[in-house]
């Protein structure tokens, strides 16, 4: 008798249990189901949101593309500076001068009054830093779309009267440079070179002053680096579909 | 008394471990913040430069655009004149017929410079070269070279005086000489035209706060 009322409390506990279980899942059930009615309909209002917001988010993409397109661009030009100013850092001959936004010849180089003649002590250093550019723009073939400028820039000291003598004259001077180039094979007008002379005379940018005016019977050598934005940006384009 | 002590050890060792577990993970930590700015430093200077070469590219473009005076050679990759400016043998002197057009070309040139100069947030100089260019003469080189030069002088003072003055905060004027050499010439058989002079136009990016390390 015992052992039978012991069965009959574990069959009550056990019924209890399944009922209860019964009345958790019937109620998760309807509750469910109302829900996915529910969902159903705001699914339907959010499939219509989203193909609105697809289409937004193709828009965006495509801003965003830009928008990296430009950062790589940002970074392939840094990058040439960055290698220019490696490629000079420790050069005697070369510098990066911030002010004028180029880079230039360190050493003074200077003429003689109405002279265009090169002193013979300058020439070997000027011979040095010739062939210092052309192994820089030789090193530099490896970048497409970047080619740089040699501008050699002649100058001369204030005399007021004389400023077409003065052009003429500071022409003259960049000539006698490029002149001494060539007696040494030093040739620019590469693939990523062009060599340009130029004189300015009295004029041109960040000259000595007034005080020091006889400092500027000299020449300055410009390396600009030119590149062709829009095939860059493009580059950056076709590395991506990569 | 015993079990007691084992336990004390137990507790005194993980205590150690889990000591040494917060300071791995914490120099982690660090070690991976340092590193995020880093990049994010390089980051923000490359989104700068590629904000200033997408300038240069719209700047470019807007000059292109409606422009009667100056065309872009895509492969010379650089701005000229539309028109041919040609002039007689040995001579530096341009034509009368050519004047009225290139002051009004430098005055075009002249009202670009000082817009970009307004423009504030952009640090882009201009580097203006007048090139002048002689026909091939074998023998001539170094007279070539001086009526080349003397070419491009003639236009600058023909700007000069007629107060086209492009020499600005932002822009540097050149007057160049290749004589008979000189990129992208025209061939030999038509050689006759490459008495003349091309205006170049260089944007010159400012990365000054770009560059330093």
């Amino acid at each position: 008798m015992k052992k039978s009322t012991q069965s009959n409390f574990i069959w009550i506990s056990f019924t209890d249990l399944l009922s209860s279980l019964f009345f958790i899942v019937l109620i998760l059930f309807v509750v469910t189901h109302i829900n996915s009615k529910q969902v159903t309909k705001e699914n339907n209002l959010l499939k219509e949101e989203l193909t609105k917001k697809e289409n937004n988010i193709k828009i965006y993409k495509k801003l965003l593309d830009e928008q990296s397109n430009e950062v790589r661009a940002g970074k392939s030009v840094i990058e040439v500076y960055n290698s220019i100013q490696d490629f000079f850092k420790d050069s005697e001959y070369f510098e990066y001068n911030f002010n004028c936004k180029r880079f230039e010849m360190k050493q003074n180089v200077q003429f003689d009054g109405d002279s265009d003649v090169i002193k013979e002590e300058d020439k070997h250093k000027l011979i040095q830093s010739g062939n210092t550019i052309y192994n820089f723009i030789y090193s530099h073939k490896i970048y497409n779309n970047l080619k740089f400028l040699i501008i050699i820039e002649g100058r001369a000291a204030k005399t007021p009267g004389l400023e077409d003598f003065g052009r003429k004259l500071s022409y003259r001077r960049s000539v006698s440079l490029y002149k001494l180039w060539e007696e040494n094979n030093i040739y620019f007008n590469t693939n990523n070179s062009e060599l340009l002379l130029a004189g300015s005379g009295f004029e041109g940018k960040c000259r000595y002053s007034d005080y020091n005016d006889e400092l500027n019977r000299r020449f300055i050598i410009q390396i600009i680096p030119v590149m062709d934005v829009k095939e860059i940006i493009a580059k950056g384009k076709k590395n991506e579909k990569k | 008394m015993k079990k007691s002590k084992d336990n004390n050890f137990i507790w005194t060792s993980f205590t150690d471990l889990m000591t040494s577990i917060f300071f791995i993970v914490l120099i982690l930590f660090v070690v991976t913040f340092i590193k995020l700015k880093q990049k994010e430093g390089e980051l923000v200077k490359d989104a700068k430069a590629g904000q200033l070469v997408k300038e240069v590219f719209d700047i470019v473009q807007e000059f292109k655009k409606d422009n009667d005076y100056f065309d872009y050679n895509e492969t010379c990759k650089r701005f000229e004149l539309k028109q041919n400016i040609n002039f007689h043998v040995n001579s530096s002197i341009i034509n009368p017929s050519d004047t009225r057009n290139l002051i009004e070309a430098g005055k075009i040139l002249l009202k670009f410079i000082k817009e970009q100069e307004k423009n504030e947030n952009i640090h882009i100089k201009f580097l203006l070269i007048i090139e002048g260019r002689a026909q091939i003469d074998p023998g001539f080189e170094d007279f070539g070279k001086k009526l080349s030069y003397e070419r491009a002088l003639s236009l600058y003072n023909l700007w000069n005086n007629n107060q086209v003055i492009l020499t600005r905060k932002n822009s540097e004027v050149l007057i160049a000489g290749s004589g008979q050499e000189g990129q992208c010439r025209y061939p030999i058989e038509r050689d006759e035209l490459n008495r003349r002079f091309i205006i170049q136009i260089i944007p010159n990016m400012d990365l000054k706060e770009l560059l330093v390390k």
